[in-house]
């Protein structure tokens, strides 16, 4: 007999429907999977006769077929374990008799029976509804991701044997309740605050200035100076994330088999800081899947790249193309996947190897030519795209200590979302977000610099002998300044305040 | 020219003979009548004091074919030479005795014999405040008609540069050959010194600079000037040489002076006590060396710019000091320190400190 099992297969972020369909004729006992298959899913044969077996179900002694279709689009991944296990019971089973129109069933099996969770559920389910399923039975450990789909009829399910009592109506389950989404207390997710900073005045506006705007930030400073300490407190004051965000960014974690199954949606910006060991593919993506890389873990969040020129030139080369276009397009033989790669890019790294050039108290002990090696291992476009270099230095102790107020990421976070706000209004015809993402024609539009702007930065190029590139950079962090201000127009002050954000790296 | 500067210019192109001999011969024979009348008298006296000198080898070269060949090179590579023979040959190089044969010059020649001369040397790296103040210095006196001269390397030859450049009173002493200048740190800078101010070697364009070099080539630096002015330097720096070669030649020496455990400074102190004069002000130079140069205006201040400062000049150099000391906000307090960086009254390390240079 033939039966026909409805599923879903990942490609990238995207999911498409496998029809799986298994045919049991008499003739000599074989088990058969045709359809591209890669090796997860040959062998799930194995599973598949045991967990049959294991619910209490006769495994057919008969020639079994599988066809995966579409044929020539290769499956990934244990997903089809349920679906194939299905199809066989109900093509084989005279007892049972199984309901399968109009249900989409995912799920790996284990020998005893029993449904494992499996990655990139929320990507499928988004996927299959946007394309009319509205019947899904997903393994119980993907429950919480499933709850964020509204308008589905879901079941989590635990075992093989539960799915086929559901299917034959043998006995009702219930289904997932749908979760609204809410973006969790921050304050008290962080191990972090930026009250717990002392001193770092500079510091602290040049991160508020620079998660307004979006803008990518680059500090500049000595060992120990609290560069890492100052990049793990941007998360705390970035703006919460929508519902969309949300969803975009779990999407992504699901599909890498990041997704922490308590959590079921990434509610906290994410942040990442890879190794400067780290291989381009682990950072950009790929490998035989295509998988996402850690700049799309990052989606709306934070990469946080320490000791920059201590990465691999071509893997900080790689980063360039993702800045701009804020996508990454990762292509193989097998497959052209895109996924988002909107993040705000925190690095940090010493004005020289031995750390101390320019500090007044330590003594810098490399050569010029030394220093100047070191600071060309960044290239000057990927400098182009940090719009904020900033000097830091240590604290001294007395201000470690004292007890003085400093104030915290939650206020700052208050005038950012305001910042962010008056953005949103402003761009709501263009394609970009945030001030950062603006082109030259954007910049045209919504920074007029009146003369008195014009003369600061005129002066300002002559006299600290800034490069040309400078220029509109200064102008999109003038821009977010005057958000921050609930500011129209770019004042003179604000274009002061952009031009101190750059470090003194002339030699 | 004369036979005697073509010996010369021939003579500075043998590479293979010391410029301790080259002097030694040059003091014997003083004038000569024809090319191989000096090739003769002069391979008699390397022969005496030379092993394995090659005298027919030698002998060879002293023609006028090898000299068009010379000189023909030299003008391909945009390089004018002066020997000490010719009159354009400054004269404050041809009183000390170990002045260079030649001078291979790039630029505007003219430079040489101005009148009011100071050279600005310091070590590669010190202070960004007393950078800062080497690029005013050299950019109020190259405006006022005073040619600044100095060396190739980064720190405070760079500054000087920096700072003489767009007025043209500028003349950097290279340690190599023409053809060598794009190993120099500021090469950058080099072609526009070439465009418009002027570049001399006392070495042939092919010489490539040994790191011996450059304590020698410091002579020409203190030669050339009326004055030196020392910016930095540790013990060990060679910008010492060119203080002993001014001191040699009795020029006046300043420096600038540098607090306790500053190591980029400590040649400065020790110059100051030796008896050099202490520079905090430009006066201090100018005065000294009978120099006149324009009076700077007042730069206008606003009342916050004013309190900055003064808080700056007393000590409260990073951000969260200054804004306790002046009880401004953050956002208020950095742009009018961007204001005053334009102003050009305080820098800032790479530290993110911040520091006066007036």
């Amino acid at each position: 007999m033939l039966a026909k099992v409805k599923s879903y297969a990942l490609c990238g972020l995207q999911g498409f429907l496998v029809d799986v369909e298994v045919d049991v004729i008499h003739g000599m006992p074989s088990f058969d999977i045709v359809g591209l298959p890669d090796t997860a899913v040959k062998e799930s044969k194995e599973r598949v006769r045991s967990a049959i077996k294991n619910s209490g179900v006769k495994f057919p002694t008969n020639k079994i077929t599988v066809n995966l279709a579409p044929a020539d689009v290769k499956k990934q991944g244990a997903y089809l374990d349920l679906p194939i296990a299905v199809g066989i019971v109900k093509a084989s089973s005279t007892e049972l008799s199984l309901d399968v129109s109009d249900c989409v069933m995912i799920g790996e099996l284990s020998l005893d029976g029993s449904l494992r969770a499996v990655n990139g559920i929320l990507p499928l389910l988004i996927s299959a509804k946007e394309q009319g399923y509205k019947k899904f039975i997903i393994p119980e450990g993907n429950a919480k991701e499933a709850g964020y789909i509204e308008g589905v009829e879901v079941y989590a399910l635990s075992s093989l044997k539960d799915a086929l009592n559901l299917l034959s109506n043998k006995v009702e389950f219930k289904k997932v309740d749908c979760v609204s989404y809410n973006a969790c207390d921050n304050e008290q997710s962080f191990d972090v605050d930026l009250s717990y900073v002392k001193g770092q005045a500079f510091a602290k506006r040049a991160i508020e200035v620079a998660v307004a705007g979006g803008h990518n930030i680059l500090f500049v400073g000595p060992p120990g100076a609290g560069k890492t300490m100052l990049a793990r407190c941007v998360p705390t004051i970035m703006p919460d994330m929508s519902f969309e965000e949300a969803l975009e960014t779990t999407k992504i974690h699901s599909v890498a088999g990041v997704l922490k199954s308590d959590e079921g949606i990434v509610r906290l910006r994410p942040f990442m800081s890879p190794h400067h060991s780290a291989s381009p593919i682990s950072l950009v993506g790929g490998g035989q899947n295509a998988l996402p890389g850690i700049i799309s873990l990052a989606h709306n969040g934070v990469l946080y790249l320490d000791e920059l020129p201590e990465y691999t030139r071509s893997l900080l080369e790689s980063l360039r193309q993702p800045l701009e276009d804020r996508v990454i397009t990762i292509s193989r033989v097998k497959a052209s996947v895109e996924y988002p790669a909107s993040f705000m890019m925190v690095a940090s790294m010493n004005p020289c190897p031995c750390g101390n050039y320019g500090s007044k108290n330590g003594e810098c002990k490399c050569t010029l030519s030394q220093i100047q090696k070191y600071r060309a291992k960044i290239s000057g476009p990927l400098m182009d795209r940090i719009d904020l270099q900033i000097s830091v230095d240590g604290v001294l102790y007395g201000d470690l200590v004292s007890d003085k107020k400093e104030e915290s990421s939650a206020e700052v976070k208050r005038r950012i979302n305001i910042a962010r706000a008056i953005q949103r209004e402003r761009f709501v015809n263009d394609k970009v977000n945030v001030n950062a993402e603006m082109g030259e024609k954007h910049i045209k539009k919504y920074c007029a610099l009146d003369k008195e702007c014009e003369d600061i930065i005129k002066s300002a190029f002559n006299s600290l002998n800034l490069s040309a590139r400078a220029r509109s950079r200064i102008i999109k962090v003038a821009r977010t300044i005057a958000d921050l201000e609930l500011s129209e127009n770019i004042k003179p002050s604000h274009v002061l305040e952009a031009v101190g954000y750059r470090s003194n790296l002339s030699l | 020219m004369t036979s005697y500067a073509k010996a010369l210019v021939i003579l500075d192109g043998c590479f293979d003979i010391d410029y301790k001999y080259k002097r030694m011969v040059l003091d014997e024979v003083e004038e000569c009548s024809s090319l191989i009348d000096f090739a003769n008298s002069s391979a008699k006296l390397f022969s005496e004091c030379l092993n394995n000198f090659d005298t027919t080898n030698y002998k060879s070269r002293f023609n006028d074919k090898t000299f068009d060949k010379l000189l023909k090179e030299y003008q391909r590579k945009g390089v004018k030479v002066i020997t000490e023979a010719c009159e354009n040959y400054p004269n404050e190089l041809y009183s000390n005795s170990d002045r260079p044969l030649c001078l291979y010059c790039q630029g505007n020649v003219e430079l040489l014999n101005a009148d009011k001369k100071l050279s600005i040397v310091g070590s590669r790296k010190t202070l960004p405040n007393i950078l800062k103040i080497t690029e005013d210095y050299a950019k109020r006196l190259s405006e006022s008609g005073v040619v600044i001269v100095t060396g190739v390397a980064g720190g405070g030859d760079l500054s000087a540069i920096k700072g003489a450049i767009s007025s043209g009173n500028l003349i950097c002493v290279s340690a190599c050959g023409a053809d060598n200048l794009h190993r120099e740190f500021t090469r950058d800078y080099i072609k526009k010194v070439i465009d418009t101010c002027l570049l001399i070697s006392e070495y042939p364009p092919r010489v490539v600079a040994m790191p011996y070099f450059y304590p020698f080539r410091n002579r020409i630096i203190a030669g050339l000037s009326s004055g030196t002015l020392v910016v930095s330097g540790n013990l060990k720096s060679g910008t010492r040489y060119t203080v002993n070669y001014a001191l040699d030649y009795g020029k006046e020496v300043f420096a600038f002076p540098y607090g306790i455990g500053v190591t980029s400074g400590d040649l400065c102190n020790q110059v100051i006590k030796d008896g050099a004069y202490l520079v905090t002000d430009l006066s201090d130079i100018t005065e000294v060396l009978g120099f006149e140069i324009g009076k700077e205006g007042e730069i206008e201040l606003s009342q916050t710019e004013t309190a900055v400062l003064t808080a700056i000049k007393s000590g409260k150099i990073t951000v969260d000091d200054i804004i306790e000391e002046v009880g401004i906000k953050v956002y208020e307090l950095i742009p009018t320190l961007t204001a005053l960086e334009i102003k050009r009254l305080i820098v800032k390390n790479g530290a993110g400190e911040y520091s006066q240079t007036k």
